[in-house]
């Protein structure tokens, strides 16, 4: 006859549950490839005041367009300025103006899918109306748009995210949460007497979380991608602030002749951007959402 | 060594995965035969059948031990609308099948699939030919798979729990469908089923599972009578009773 | 003193379709009354629509004679009426332990007092369901289906219904770990004075628990009656020939 006891406990002590989900998250390559490549951007750019071996915006007109060296790893810009540094500069500016803009987006994605999964029916309707709106423009259209009225620079960034960049997370959330109100435990928690924001606060949302962080990676990283654009366009950040964007914009003319002009800050975008990516996906295996 | 049609031969059957599932089962199906396989849940009753058929999952095989089945071997399985394409009519899809397996014109393998649904017992076949599995009965998608496993002419008909998610009604149309088969056509029957009491009904002889174990094996009568095995005899006994039904019109 | 839950005139409708019709019930408190259907046959809806998740087109549904609105009853109504679901993989939180589940129940119903005592009533419900206090802190993956709708049980039972609804509680589960739960519900229904409406498609399993059954066919009921003149006399030509169709072990006379 089958046995129905509680398993048995271990004879060591189990680990807390922090250190056995990084067990299992050292099994994702790609988290830890991402995490690694992450880890590694993030710090030097925290650390720029003392990693970056110039100051940024030091101008050398003499030596302007020098090939990299060992006295300039990355070479210098047309103003003689040491590329190295302001790529590192531009990083911290850059992923400081992503990861902050991405919050509010993030949380407004997050409680808009949640109300919008769990409460079905009318309010799901009007708010689905208001996000086939907002789809049905092209959304750097409405980036653009938002940063010529409100102003160029952070804040053109802030609000243009914070009004539209909630939509694509949204979306995911709300299916989320529609594919978990069909699971009993939903109603159970319902029938058992608790009140409905206590219901999406204390049961769905930590179930909808780590879909959400997945989310957020992506999110950042989408917005790092703007922030470039709009600097590459001189809608963003504005100079002598040192940015990716307008690096690769100042530095295009010279892409045949002085390859690392441009190409170096467009490397260090795409190694950030892979990073995320990747911390992305791994974050998706550990936790299984793929 | 040859083993004759319509018999089955399991010796020392171990199934492994990343540890070892079945620990060295031994089955003997003679033909014409009804043996039901009894267990709960986990006790590799299902990967024994499915090793005989060939089909375990991926990453799972056969470690150790034989099977030898004598003729051709056909199966049907638990949820039948997961093994029926939507996309497709059923007529169509036993058409197809039928032709998979002994060739000739459409016409031909059209008409064959009717006289299937004939023998499977479904009412109006030209009608329900054309239908797809999700405008049928639970019921009727059954007995769609058992015309597709009878297309193969088999000579041994595994089933796999076939009845467990249908109607107490329905089911006992199947299982009185099935044992009609089996008499018509000389059918071998292996029967794997949680429900001791379904087992009991159709087959002459069971085994019973255990933990990947043959815990015990005997004819019917004397399982339910008279287990050796104290597993055996919990599983008799957690069989709930009903009382005898009176007939119409008694008192 | 509770009159537990009636049942009057009920119908449910799809659209324009009735798929619960002219439903009666009466299920006392300490009785156990059963509900057969086969697929199709409603039952699952009319669950839903005694714990209101599900609105009335006809007919009202009391409690202790004051009739329940769906959709908008107070927690007290909510509470007063309990459901034990047939699938137990998906009727707990994965993210959240027991011991939170059954303490957040307390605590919003004002049972149990302080956190200790919480605690400790969270422990005896567990040990009302035979499970031990370490389960408190565990989580749902932890366990098997037996244990898990043994938990499920225990949650219902925390906020101290009048009425519980049982929808194929067993169905999921090993036969050997049916039997533990089916004792427990029956023991339950006793001690705890609960009115419990058992729904299943399994006869057998009905005639181990039920004082009464009703016969629910394309949403209709065809037959209310006796446990025990029920599986012997049926009179509807459906109970009938459900019960003819249950296979059974014939055992030799002793």
């Amino acid at each position: 006859m089958s046995t129905d006891r509680v398993a048995a406990p271990p004879v060591v002590a189990a680990p807390r549950p922090f250190v056995r989900w990084l067990r299992r998250a050292r099994r994702s390559p790609a988290l830890v490839a991402g995490a690694f490549l992450l880890t590694f951007m993030v710090a030097i750019s925290a650390l720029a005041p003392l990693v970056a071996p110039y100051d940024p915006e030091a101008q050398n007109l003499g030596g302007g367009l020098a090939a990299p060296s060992p006295s300039h790893w990355f070479g210098t810009d047309q103003l003689g300025r040491d590329i190295l540094s302001r790529v590192i500069w531009a990083g911290r500016t850059d992923l400081r103006i992503a990861v902050v803009a991405a919050i509010v987006p993030f949380i407004t994605g997050l409680v808009v899918g949640l109300v919008s999964g769990y409460a079905g029916g009318r309010v799901d309707w009007v708010i689905g109306r208001i996000v086939d709106t907002f789809v049905a423009f092209p959304f750097y259209v409405l980036i653009i748009a938002i940063v010529f009225a409100v102003g160029t620079g952070e804040n053109g960034i802030f609000i243009a995210y914070a009004l539209v960049g909630w939509i694509s997370s949204a979306r995911v959330i709300r299916a989320k949460t529609k594919a978990l109100c069909r699971e009993g435990w939903v109603g159970a928690a319902y029938g058992g007497g608790l009140s409905h924001p206590r219901v999406v606060a204390r049961h769905l949302l930590p179930n909808v979380l780590p879909q959400a962080v997945v989310l957020l990676m992506t999110e950042i990283l989408l917005i790092m991608v703007a922030v470039v654009t709009l600097g590459y366009l001189g809608l963003g950040v504005q100079p002598p602030t040192p940015d990716w964007g307008t690096m690769i914009s100042d530095g295009q003319l010279f892409l045949a002749t002085k390859w690392w002009i441009p190409s170096l800050p467009g490397l260090a975008v795409v190694i950030t951007g892979v990073g995320l990516s990747l911390v992305g996906d791994g974050l998706a295996d550990v936790w299984r959402l793929r | 060594m040859s083993v004759d049609v319509g018999s089955l031969a399991v010796t020392g059957l171990r199934i492994s995965g990343e540890t070892e599932l079945v620990h060295g089962v031994d089955l003997a199906l003679a033909p014409g035969e009804a043996l039901g396989i009894v267990g709960e849940s986990g006790s590799g009753k299902t990967l024994t059948l499915r090793a005989v058929m060939g089909l375990l999952p991926r990453g799972l095989r056969v470690s150790g031990g034989t099977v030898e089945a004598g003729g051709r071997v056909a199966m049907i399985f638990q949820d039948p609308l997961s093994y029926l394409d939507p996309m497709t009519r059923v007529g169509t899809l036993l058409g197809e099948i039928c032709r998979a397996h002994h060739g000739g014109s459409v016409a031909a393998a059209r008409a064959r699939a009717r006289e299937l649904f004939v023998d499977v017992r479904l009412p109006d076949p030209d009608t329900l030919l054309r239908r797809y599995p999700h405008q049928l009965s639970g019921g009727q998608r059954q007995r769609v798979l058992l015309a597709i496993a009878l297309a193969a002419q088999p000579d041994i008909l595994l089933c796999d729990e076939p009845t467990t998610a249908l109607d107490v009604t329905v089911q006992a149309e199947v299982l009185a469908l099935l044992a009609e088969l089996r008499a018509r056509r000389g059918l071998s029957l292996l029967f794997v089923s949680h429900d001791l009491a379904v087992v009991a009904s159709l087959c002459d002889r069971v085994v019973v599972f255990r933990d990947g174990l043959a815990v015990e094996t005997g004819r019917t009568a004397d399982i339910v009578n008279r287990p050796t095995q104290a597993y055996t005899k919990a599983l008799v006994d957690a069989v709930l009773p009903l009382p005898a039904l009176a007939e119409v019109g008694g008192e | 003193m509770s009159s537990g839950l009636e049942l009057v005139d009920v119908a449910v409708a799809y659209g324009s379709t009735r798929v619960i019709d002219g439903v009666s019930l009466q299920v006392p408190p300490g009785r156990i009354v059963g509900l057969v259907g086969e697929s199709g046959s409603g039952k699952t809806t009319l669950a839903r629509a005694i714990v209101g998740s599900v609105p009335l087109a006809a007919g009202s549904i009391r409690l202790d004679g004051v009739e329940l609105r769906s959709g908008h009853r107070s927690r007290e109504e909510r509470r007063a009426i309990q459901l034990v679901q047939q699938d137990p993989f998906a009727s707990l939180n994965p993210a959240l332990t027991i011991g939170f589940v059954l303490d957040e129940l307390l605590r919003v119903h004002g049972l149990g007092g302080d956190r200790a005592g919480r605690r400790t009533r969270s422990a005896e419900l567990l040990g009302l369901v035979g499970l031990e206090a370490e389960v408190l802190d565990r989580y749902p993956r932890q366990f098997s289906g037996g244990q898990r709708q043994r938990i499920a049980i225990a949650r219902a039972l925390a906020v101290e219904p009048a009425v519980l609804v049982a929808d194929e509680p067993t169905s999921s589960l090993d036969v050997s770990v049916q039997k533990t739960v089916l004792e427990l519900l029956c023991e339950l229904a006793a001690r705890m004075n609960l009115a419990t409406l058992f729904i299943s498609h399994d006869l057998s399993v009905i005639h181990a628990v039920c004082d009464h059954v009703a016969v629910l066919q394309g949403g209709r009921l065809v037959e209310v009656a006796p446990s025990g003149r029920f599986f012997t006399h049926p009179e509807h030509p459906y109970s009938r020939a459900l019960l003819e169709a249950v296979p059974r072990i014939v055992k030799e006379s002793k």
